[in-house]
């Protein structure tokens, strides 16, 4: 059994490299016209897809019996000094991601087949999944930060691509665009964080003799560059690494693009924008958590973005009208969650937040696309309503999802739960009476969606039609964890602890010891609780004669709390204020300096280039064409050479 | 008995070219013309056994034949093995060019064989007779090959040009032999190494040097040498001409090392030469490039270039540069022939190659575009291809040389600078310039073993530029094993 296993451990980079053969399979065997069957691109794709599955599950299983994490290098580039490799390392943390990842993708590569049957991009629209699954696996698999980051920019041109898959709509091609840049902003940040990383532990990675900037030695090494930089540098260093993470995971200030990039494809959206690859920048900090770890004010910047980011995002979802939108917001919310876990030490229980997070999130955003299809892409909740007599499947799910996220018994419920225990355990009161704020609002706005879409009177135009099986039959797949998995791992009732198998190997991190009182579980309970009969109170018909007898609806509460609203429909004036920065402030710097390369650097170009335009036109009269000419030239030469260097020779010696 | 104890142990693969370069020929008279294809079969199988009986012996130590006259080590097989490689490609671009001229198929066979042969003589050649049976087998089969094409007038003219300068080449040589001989009294590359060792320095070697250079300098087209390079490269057919520029060079190259390496080692002086000649040759190269209008000259202003980079490792006169340099040409062998490749593919579509007539071919044929300028990136040395870890890795070996060598090192890079020039005027017509003339010629058509040469050597290009640790590994090891004992 262990050499069965053993197998699949050494040859780990074959989950990776499926996805990519597919990938090349289809768009070589597309633009070279070999084939044109959906059917071969859609079980090719999910076959890879779920060999890697099968593969992570033995991963999964050696993991439960390995005491050291399995790691495997090949030298790739020596350049001086700097040795870089790649290969994979394989923990826990590891594991967990790649159980995460195929399961979900495996899933929604199901709904997408459903989804975009009538598409006519569909055989693009799955290269450009199977490029993410590789760059996605590829990036959980890697062994150390260097390769990280290239497959951290691989899943970024993945998103970029699939955001703007309907590139001729001129939002998506806009939304693409501005993924892309504020993406960047973030990878330039932890490219500049891991380069001068590794320029003050050079030395310490010389001597250690392991794999460069490798995961599994971080720790020593972020000590020696703590005491090598001194902490300012060192704060800096750590902060513009944990860019990376600020804009792949859409932390505040960064945050704008991720609810833009709900125009790509819901399968998309369900699939990067919700489960995996915002997911990567937590799975970062996890990965890279001894740098963050070793100095406390990082890990209080992370805290609090995460914090505010959670606030901020959950209170421009309660007036979104968008569908897709709200849940977008939502996500950022709830991966402020997460990073303000991880960031206030209990790093466990962030992580159990993202693999719950990434299968209800998953399931809410195929509901959503299967509502939109079904409407004829109708996104806008004021034009839904009812639509549980219609799509029964999809509303029970939906609710399933609802309740997870906003953190009632489901699966939610528990993951959040570990993080207000572990702020509480941290004595972090005020991140703590944050998140319970933002819970509120979870729960909230999510059912406010919920209202407005299933129940009630139907206010669309086009009927309703319901879809395939190959679309619904996810959504009730992928309800199962989102409804159990919560409490299955959660170390309680005699049932395996998430916890304990995430921490172990690890005792050197903060581990927060959870206090066993019943105090906090309850009131979560009860402020998500509060949230769903508010979100009742305003939007669902059975209390419709009620709130008109009190004279409180929605249209009242907006007009007595005008500013505040006029805030969060302007999304805080956030986008706002960057694109008038860009304008009033960059464009202008921008033209002053293009001036400087207009005249000057173009200047000294052109008069370089026509002086070696000149003294080549010089040395083509010698090409003449004539065997003589060249015969003379040689002898010319060679005459010239001897005499040179004999007089050398003699003025030498 | 000791005669055939040599074949085995250095020679092998040479007799192997011989016997099917004979085989070839017997073939090209007594075949139909219908089945004049088989020649085609035949000259592959050559090489392909060629190359496994190279594997079969065992290069790892120093092995010597026929009186110490020739030298089988991992040096020389890596060169042999970069020859036959070129030749095999060379043959699978020649077979579809060729047929097209209708007549005689076998004979090109036959000299293409012959000229291997040659090549790969030259490689292990240990004394100074060897080293001129090599050279000249390899020059005139080559002679013979770029007029191969009797109706094109620019052929012929190539093969006049090219067959007058060699002799006049061979001949300077030759005369520089019988200095050191007269010097010496050797033939042999070892016994006149142990000679000149305890020989007091004079004018005399020094123009020995410079005139047995004038022959090899003619082989690698290095200044001021070169004059042919352009007129052949455009008159030959295209395989002769991508022949040239990469096998009959590396073979050049090879000797040229080995000759260096083991006789000239001592004195600085003629590192200097060395280090002057690339520099000039490089500059020359580049320049002269800027504003032709000929792909094909371009290529081989480009090919002279490349000739003054490769030097440059030679002139430093270290482990490194002598590493880099293998490196360079497995390289080199790659792109060159990606970018022939996709020349020739487009010349027997449209019988054109002035740059112009590239205009907007991207949209023409992505693919084929897309191959030709990945190549063409590489040969500019663009990061992720093969040629820029080659000039990468040569450079570095320049700079831990030593710093007397810096402000060779800065010539190179502005070269380089320069080079990029001229690549990108062939991929702004490609991808940029407007697409005039209509060609509506279906290159997808034709010729699968030129599309074949073309998708390996684009693979290669991109494989050797992402994972280029393995093989500068690789070169590491065939340069120890090799001629370590004899450099400081």
């Amino acid at each position: 059994m262990d050499q069965f296993l053993e197998f699949f451990i050494e040859n780990a980079g074959i989950i990776a490299a499926l996805p990519l053969w597919t990938f090349l399979i289809i768009i070589f065997g597309q633009n070279l016209g070999v084939y044109d069957n959906k059917k071969i691109t859609v079980w090719l794709t999910c076959a890879s897809t779920f060999i890697g599955f099968l593969w992570a599950l033995f991963i999964f299983l050696w993991t439960l019996g390995a005491e050291e994490p399995f790691t495997k290098n090949i030298a790739w580039i020596n350049a001086g000094n700097i040795q870089l490799s790649f290969g994979w390392l394989l923990d826990n943390l590891a594991a967990v991601m790649l159980l995460v990842v195929t399961s979900v993708s495996l899933l929604i590569q199901i709904y997408s087949h459903g989804y975009m049957n009538k598409d006519e991009g569909y055989h693009r629209f799955f290269s450009y999944l199977n490029l993410f699954n590789f760059s996605m696996l590829g990036l959980v698999l890697s062994s150390n930060l260097f390769q990280i980051y290239i497959f951290w920019e691989l899943v970024g041109l993945s998103s970029y691509l699939l955001i703007g898959f309907w590139y001729r709509r001129p939002s998506a091609a806009h939304a693409a665009t501005k993924a892309f840049i504020i993406n960047r902003i973030g990878d330039c940040g932890l490219l500049i964080g891991i380069i001068s990383f590794l320029f003050f532990s050079l030395n310490w990675w010389a001597a250690s003799g392991d794999v460069y900037l490798s995961f599994t030695s971080l720790q020593p090494a972020a000590e020696y560059v703590l005491t090598s930089a001194g902490p300012i540098v060192y704060f800096l260093i750590a902060t513009a690494i944990f860019l990376g993470p600020m804009a792949k995971s859409a932390q505040f200030p960064l945050h704008t693009w991720l609810p833009d990039a709900m125009e790509g494809p819901t399968p998309i959206s369900a699939l990067i924008h919700a489960a995996t690859m915002v997911a990567a920048g937590v799975f970062l900090i996890a990965r890279a958590y001894p740098v963050f770890e070793a100095s406390s004010c990082v890990m209080t910047t992370i805290a609090w973005i995460g914090g505010i980011t959670a606030f901020i995002t959950a209170t421009i979802a309660l007036t979104q009208y968008d569908l897709k939108k709200t849940l977008a917001y939502s996500t950022c919310s709830q991966l402020g969650f997460m990073v303000m876990a991880m960031g206030a030490g209990a790093f466990a229980a962030g992580l159990f937040h993202l693999v719950t997070h990434a299968y209800f999130k998953a399931m809410l955003f195929l509901c959503s696309g299967t509502v939109i299809h079904g409407l004829n892409d109708q996104q806008d909740m004021r034009f839904m309503g009812g639509l549980r007599k219609h799509m029964p499947v999809v509303a029970y799910t939906y609710l399933i999802g609802c309740l997870a996220i906003s953190g009632i018994l489901l699966s939610g419920f528990w993951s959040k739960e570990e993080i207000f225990s572990g702020l509480y355990a941290g004595n972090n009161v005020s991140l703590l009476s944050l998140g319970l704020i933002v819970a509120f609002m979870t729960a909230f706005y999510m059912f406010r969606t919920y209202f407005l879409t299933f129940e009630g009177q139907y206010k669309g135009h086009t009927h309703p039609h319901n879809s395939p099986k190959v679309m619904t039959v996810p959504l009730i797949l992928l309800a199962i964890p989102s409804a159990l998995l919560g409490i299955m791992l959660s170390g309680k009732f005699f049932l395996p602890s998430f916890d304990k198998y995430i921490i172990a190997g690890k005792e050197s991190f903060i581990h927060l010891e959870h206090n066993e009182n019943l105090l906090l579980p309850v009131i979560s309970i009860l402020i998500a609780l509060s949230g769903v009969l508010t979100a009742a109170f305003f939007f669902w018909d059975g209390f419709k004669e009620k709130r008109e007898s009190v004279k409180i609806t929605a249209d009242n509460v907006i007009k007595s709390a005008k500013p505040i609203y006029a805030l969060t429909t302007n999304l805080w004036y956030i986008d706002k204020f960057y694109y008038a920065f860009i304008d009033k402030v960059f464009l202008p710097i921008c033209n002053f300096i293009s001036r400087f390369d207009k005249y000057i650097i173009d200047g000294l170009v052109n008069l370089t280039a026509t002086k070696i335009r000149f003294e080549g036109w010089v040395l083509r009269q010698f090409q003449t064409g004539q065997i003589q000419t060249y015969l003379a030239i040689m002898f010319a030469g060679l005459i010239g050479l001897v005499l040179i260097f004999v007089l050398l020779q003699l003025l030498l010696i | 008995m000791e005669l055939l104890n040599d074949i085995k142990n250095v020679f092998l693969p040479e007799f192997i070219i011989t016997l099917f370069a004979l085989l070839a020929l017997i073939l090209s008279f007594s075949l139909k013309k219908e089945h004049q294809n088989l020649i085609f079969f035949t000259s592959v199988a050559g090489v392909i056994f060629a190359l496994y009986s190279l594997m079969l012996m065992g290069v790892s130590i120093e092995q010597q034949g026929f009186y110490e006259s020739f030298v089988s080590n991992n040096f020389t097989a890596a060169f042999r093995v970069i020859i036959l490689i070129g030749t095999g490609f060379t043959l699978f671009l020649s077979k579809d060019y060729i047929a097209s001229f209708g007549k005689s198929i076998g004979e090109f066979y036959f000299l293409l064989l012959t000229a291997t042969l040659g090549g790969m003589i030259l490689c292990g050649a240990n004394d100074l007779v060897a080293v001129f049976i090599g050279l000249e087998t390899l020059s005139i089969s080559s002679f013979a090959l770029c007029g191969y094409t009797k109706s094109d007038i620019l052929s012929n003219e190539a093969a006049l040009k090219y067959l007058i300068f060699g002799a006049v080449a061979s001949a300077i040589m030759l005369y520089g032999f019988s200095f050191l001989y007269g010097i010496t009294g050797e033939t042999n590359f070892t016994f006149i190494a142990s000679f000149i060792q305890n020989y007091n320095f004079n004018s005399l070697l020094m123009i020995a040097f410079l005139m047995i250079l004038a022959g090899f300098g003619f082989k690698i087209s290095a200044v001021p040498f070169q004059a042919w390079t352009p007129d052949v490269y455009q008159g030959a057919p295209i395989p002769v001409a991508a022949y040239l520029s990469v096998v009959s060079k590396t073979a050049g190259f090879a000797a040229l090392i080995r000759f260096v390496d083991i006789i000239f080692v001592e004195s600085t002086l003629f590192a200097i030469t060395l280090g002057v000649i690339a520099v000039i040759t490089m500059t020359v190269g580049n320049l002269m490039a800027l504003d032709q209008q000929n792909i094909r000259r371009l290529l081989a202003y480009s090919s002279i270039a490349h000739a003054g980079y490769i030097l440059l490792g030679l002139a430093i006169m270290t482990n490194d540069g002598i590493t880099a340099i293998i490196f360079y040409l497995i390289t080199y062998l790659f792109m060159n022939f990606g970018v022939w490749a996709g020349i020739e593919l487009f010349a027997l579509a449209t019988g054109k190659d002035n740059i112009d007539d590239l205009n907007g071919l991207a949209y023409k044929h992505r693919y084929f575009a897309f191959g030709l300028v990945i190549c063409i990136l590489s040969l500019a040395g663009i990061p992720i291809t093969a040629g820029f870890f080659s000039k990468f890795y040569l450079f570095k070996a320049v700079i831990s040389a030593g710093y007397e060598y810096t402000p060779l090192l800065v010539i190179a890079l502005i070269n380089t600078v320069v080079a990029i020039f001229y690549y990108m005027r062939v991929i702004k017509a490609i991808y940029v310039m407007p697409d005039e003339e209509v060609r509506s010629a279906d290159i997808f058509r034709i010729s699968f073993p030129v599309r074949l040469v073309m998708l390996i050597s684009v693979v290669g290009a991109l494989i050797l530029g992402i994972f280029a640790s393995p093989f500068i590994e690789k070169a590491k090891t065939v340069n120890i094993s090799g001629i370590e004992t004899i450099l400081p």
